[in-house]
């Protein structure tokens, strides 16, 4: 839940704060002035809402700040329903209208830019004992992952050439360096197929709860996703957090995460997996 | 010219990611400048800040912001003032500016342009933050009049007397919106013509235009259709008026094609003379 509102200290202060508080209400105006008053958020020496905002021969002054408390719903519905479209359409438009208000009552917005509204939400949808709610946190996951890989920057990519040039002795202290656009992610569960019924706009099913592994990358801007199998994820991350593939592959073997015999034939595959996805940046060996 | 010696770049239209192909296609362009929303760039290296920088080798910038909050009771937000100006000086825009108005307090954000009480006391304030970020910024602000839908008890004075007085006591410069005249005066019982005639002119460097949504009770600023005709007329009276001010169209709710933009800028560039 988020910390009440203070009441302002100074006319101008007062002003704002009850503004604020009665215009981003979850439950719309008439709520909002009332919890303004009763947070006592009213400005000094108003004692009825026209004695702050007079309206005029058209517009009463509910009608006057009804039109700020719309739009702030409104706009932050439809950003947030761009933003993560496979969530809204798991949940449907009434449960995904009815979740925001109460994300937004526990986390309204501080930050000055629409695109970290959604931060908090994953870890506050698992939270709030609603399996569907759960499953969509690892929607909202991958659907952030793919905004902030649109947001990266441009780099090179290594080709297949690049693969093919390098010496079988070189393998083992080869380093991969990947595309700043490339993320990965460990879910709880396999969200893949609801979101692609999003794409496909057909109705979903309900995320299974197992553990599932995606990379986010884009390929000429276009946000993409790929599923992962465990080994692979973790070879990835290996390799991400700047091992060579020698070092990533005895780690994974002394962890007993995987068995070495069954990783080493599908390790060549992968490799040109990640290169013809535009996944890997350069290629070093030690020797250059 | 205006005291600011900042340029007429004649008529441009708002950087906006529906055209982002077609303005980097290589097809011709018949606008002279690109405004961006400041905000959709400050966290961005990808195509958006490709895009810009490539618009940018042909075309004049300019920044314009949503969340300065230039007239709220919080703490300047110094990071994100920071970041304006870093991204100001890489795309070396040829001025930058933001809203009268509040944004948010209490260290939340109503991601809205919300109206400021035109008090003395508010005008104290906001000059004072004024100065202080033109002095972080290294150049002169640019405010634009917001189009406001209620009025406060406590307001002093006129909203164009409370701005004429902000631009003198902070020296900063003034993007006039013609579309928000009509809309704030349409919802307050105004002369729109009126506020236009008491308009310190000198300190204006920047016209926006733009379509609004009339709901007859009241009009909502809502960037989504062509400009109307008594906007046009106003319009033409400024830029008679004045001798020509850099002027920007913006659409912002079902974005159209460009050409559309370049149609609504030909009629720009006609009353303009």
């Amino acid at each position: 839940m988020a910390d009440p509102i203070e009441p302002g200290r100074t006319p101008l202060d007062q002003l704002q704060r009850w503004m604020l508080r009665a215009v981003t209400h979850e439950d719309g105006l008439e709520a909002g002035l009332v919890a303004a008053r009763a947070e006592g958020l009213w400005p000094e020496g108003a004692r009825t809402l026209s004695d702050v905002v007079p309206g005029n021969d058209r517009l009463s002054p509910e009608e006057q700040l009804q039109i700020y408390a719309y739009a702030y719903f409104a706009r932050l519905h439809d950003v947030l329903a761009a933003e993560l479209p496979a969530t809204a359409h798991l949940l449907g438009d009434e449960a995904f209208a009815s979740m925001l208000r109460a994300f937004l009552r526990d986390h309204p917005s501080a930050t000055y830019t629409l695109d970290r509204v959604s931060e908090p939400l994953p870890a506050w949808l698992e939270t709030q004992g609603e399996p569907l709610w759960a499953a969509a946190s690892d929607i909202v996951r991958v659907e952030r992952a793919m905004d902030s890989a649109f947001d990266a920057p441009p780099s090179g990519r290594a080709d297949a050439d690049a693969l093919a040039a390098l010496p079988p002795d070189a393998w083992a202290t080869a380093r991969l360096h990947f595309v700043p656009a490339l993320r990965l992610l460990s879910l709880d569960h396999d969200v893949l197929p609801a979101m692609e019924a999003a794409r496909q706009g057909v109705p979903a099913e309900a995320p299974e709860r197992r553990a599932a592994w995606v990379a986010v990358y884009r390929t000429n801007f276009r946000r993409q996703r790929s599923p992962l199998s465990r080994p692979q994820f973790l070879l990835l991350q290996a390799l991400l957090d700047g091992a060579s593939l020698g070092e990533a592959l005895e780690g994974l073997a002394l962890g007993g995460d995987v068995a070495l015999d069954e990783l080493l034939p599908q390790v060549g595959g992968w490799f040109q997996q990640w290169v013809s996805g535009g996944w890997v940046a350069e290629i070093t060996t030690p020797r250059g | 010219m205006n005291r600011f010696d900042l340029p007429d770049l004649g008529v441009g239209v708002g950087l906006r990611v529906p055209h982002f192909g077609h303005v980097t296609s290589g097809a011709p362009l018949h606008v002279d400048w690109f405004e961006i929303i400041s905000e959709n760039f400050l966290t961005t290296e990808g195509r958006p800040m490709v895009v810009l920088e490539q618009v940018r080798r042909d075309f004049p910038v300019v920044m314009h912001g949503v969340s300065m909050n230039i007239g709220s009771t919080d703490p300047l937000d110094l990071d994100y003032l920071a970041a304006l100006k870093r991204l100001a000086d890489r795309i070396d825009v040829a001025w930058m500016g933001d809203h009268v108005c509040w944004t948010g307090v209490a260290h939340r954000n109503g991601h809205d342009l919300f109206p400021v009480p035109y008090t003395e006391a508010s005008l104290a304030h906001v000059v004072e933050r004024i100065k202080r970020v033109q002095g972080l910024l290294g150049r002169p602000l640019v405010l634009e009049n917001p189009s406001t839908y209620l009025t406060f008890a406590a307001d002093g004075m006129p909203e164009v007397e409370w701005i004429t007085r902000m631009a003198e006591e902070a020296d900063c410069a003034l993007l006039l919106d013609v579309n928000n005249v009509y809309v704030t005066c349409r919802n307050h019982g105004l002369d729109p013509m009126a506020y236009l005639q008491q308009v310190p002119w000198e300190r204006v460097v920047q016209n926006h235009l733009a379509g609004h949504t009339d709901n007859g009770t009241h009009c909502i600023d809502t960037h989504d259709d062509y400009v109307c005709d008594e906007v046009w007329a106003l319009y033409a009276w400024v830029q008679r008026h004045t001798g020509g001010i850099a002027t920007l169209l913006e659409w912002d709710g079902n974005v159209p094609d460009f050409d559309v933009l370049e149609g609504e800028v030909r009629l720009a560039r006609e009353r303009r003379g």
